[in-house]
């Protein structure tokens, strides 16, 4: 069985250059992840139990095609029941998907919901042991990419090796934000925070 | 002397047609209308009738000429909603406002205007952060905008009329700004009628026709960069969702889609995603109400004269009477804005009895 190291992408220098190869934009990544984000956001404890995953999924994969479909070469697939988009000068299809944690050097994020055997098929695994921070090298000329957002909102575009409807190991990672935003950080405590309260006077003529 | 124009405010203030108004105290339409023409004086009996029909006491209508207020200088919300009716009604509230303004203001000294006549300025923009700025307040939110308005001057009287319609009004007067606002709607809503009329103060002095629609988008952008200074927002807001929307916007004391609003218009919120929140707000409510808000703010300077007042034994009644007015025209000037009723102390306990 061939294996290959998995290749771990973090400095921006290297995750832009990359992502320019693949006809893709950091800030355009993370604006579907915002959606994503946002969508799950709108689940109450009325809805059903899955309600933020599906929510943020639906958000998730339309966003991904609001944002890229009609530039670059990149147009809407669902073969196979996997709803990507794909760009058949670079061969690189790309789906969204929920994971319980993204961003971690030393774990794969695994999906939220099980993957099918279409997305098994489509990423080239199969009959490959579990080898972490290696992959079994894909088969076929299709690079399958997922798009992978954890509930904090920690994002990374990764090609994984689906197995047993899970991912199991993954050939490249490029993180490209571990939840709060990497320009901004968080919202600065100051001190001067409190609103100004106002007293009118009056005086008795 | 009866005053004819006092005949015609007071009909104006209850709403009446001269026709309703004739049926009421059985007497012709045309004389109603000769009344407020000032054609001939009624006799006593007349007055009587008038009085007990329109609820008002004799007295009121033998004073001088009302205040007037040149309706073409007046701002109105929601204007193209408003029948004539309520516009009237509106504004002849202005006209006892004044009388009861005066009044106060010959008892007591209260803070003099300082408000910027921005009316050169073309970007609400630009035209919020200068007052602000002008005020000392820089980006900071504002705790009390009632409070804020009072202290800078302005004159802030409450309109009861229970229409949905007529939310605010504002004019100035002898180099004073004065504000009447409807108290029906949402603590939120009341704080947001006040940015845009304090918008219309300071932007639109000058302007001749208030009712147009660049004029309210004018002031609903001032209300809403006013609030909501756009550097503060920026450095507080990531990535809003409903919940931080909902949590928020307790900061600047603003509905959560007035809040939803701003941050589209910052460029925080995506058009998308604006419509998305607008639906969520929606569902849960926000639309026509604030199922979680704040506090209704209320007048210093009324809860200060009032309690002032108490304490030397004149009452509303006894205010009401040197005004020569009906004790509700004066409790819906100042409804809701005085907080709570200030009592003075009870010399002795009331107790029942079994």
């Amino acid at each position: 069985m061939d294996s290959i190291r998995t290749v771990l992408l973090k400095e921006p220098w290297d995750v832009d250059r990359r992502l320019s190869e693949m006809a893709l934009k950091h800030s355009k990544l993370l604006e579907v992840r915002d959606v994503a984000v946002n969508e799950s956001a709108n689940a109450t404890p009325f809805h059903a139990a899955n309600a933020a995953g599906t929510f943020s999924y639906h958000g998730g994969t339309w966003s991904l095609r609001d944002q890229f479909v009609g530039n670059d070469g990149w147009i809407v697939d669902r073969s196979d029941g996997v709803e990507t988009i794909r760009n058949d000068e670079l061969k690189i299809k790309l789906a969204f998907s929920n994971v319980d944690f993204a961003c971690n050097d030393f774990h794969v994020p695994k999906p939220r919901t099980k993957k099918g055997a279409g997305a098994e098929r489509a990423t080239g695994g199969g009959l490959f042991d579990d080898l972490p921070q290696f992959a079994p090298k894909p088969a076929g000329e299709w690079q399958f990419y997922y798009l992978m957002v954890d509930e904090r909102g920690a994002t990374e575009l990764t090609r994984p090796i689906v197995k047993g409807g899970t991912f199991i190991a993954a050939v490249e990672r490029i993180f490209l934000s571990d939840g709060v935003d990497d320009d901004s950080g968080k919202p600065l405590e100051d001190t001067n925070d409190t609103a100004i309260e106002f007293e009118p006077q009056i005086v008795r003529k | 002397m009866f005053n004819p124009r006092r005949l015609s405010l007071a009909r104006m203030r209850r709403r009446l047609t001269a026709r309703a108004l004739a049926e009421k105290t059985a007497l012709a339409a045309d004389t109603i209308s000769r009344l407020e023409a000032g054609s001939n004086p009624p006799d006593d009996a007349t007055v009587e009738k008038l009085a007990k029909a329109l609820g008002f006491p004799i007295a009121f209508f033998m004073n001088a000429d009302p205040e007037d207020i040149d309706t073409g200088a007046v701002s109105f919300r929601s204007f193209s909603k408003m029948s004539a009716r309520e516009r009237d009604a509106a504004i002849s509230a202005g006209s006892l406002g004044l009388e009861l303004s005066f009044w106060v203001e010959a008892k007591f000294s209260l803070p003099k205007p300082n408000l910027l006549d921005l009316s050169y300025e073309t970007d609400p923009e630009t035209a919020a952060i200068s007052l602000r700025q002008y005020w000392g307040l820089g980006e900071r939110p504002i705790g009390n905008m009632l409070a804020l308005l009072e202290t800078q001057g302005v004159r802030l009287f409450s309109l009861s009329e229970d229409t949905a319609s007529v939310n605010a009004f504002s004019f100035w007067r002898d180099e004073k700004p004065f504000v009447f606002l409807n108290n029906f709607k949402t603590a939120e809503s009341s704080i947001y009628d006040s940015a845009h009329e304090l918008g219309h103060l300071v932007m639109h002095k000058h302007g001749d026709p208030k009712e147009t629609r660049s004029a309210e988008r004018e002031a609903n952008a001032f209300a809403s960069a006013f609030l909501m200074p756009a550097k503060d927002i920026k450095a507080r807001v990531r990535r809003p969702n409903i919940e931080t929307i909902l949590s928020q916007k307790t900061r600047w004391r603003v509905s959560a889609m007035a809040f939803a609003y701003r941050l589209n218009k910052l460029g925080l919120l995506s058009e998308w995603h604006y419509k998305s929140m607008c639906i969520e707000l929606g569902k849960r409510g926000y639309r026509t109400g604030e199922p979680v808000g704040i506090e209704r703010e209320t007048s210093i300077i009324w809860r200060k004269v009032l309690s002032q007042l108490w304490s030397e034994r004149t009452t509303k009644n006894d205010i009401a009477l040197s005004l020569k007015l009906p004790l509700d025209e004066l409790e819906g000037l100042i409804w809701n804005l005085a907080g709570p009723d200030a009592r003075p102390t009870a010399r002795g306990e009331l107790r029942a009895i079994k």
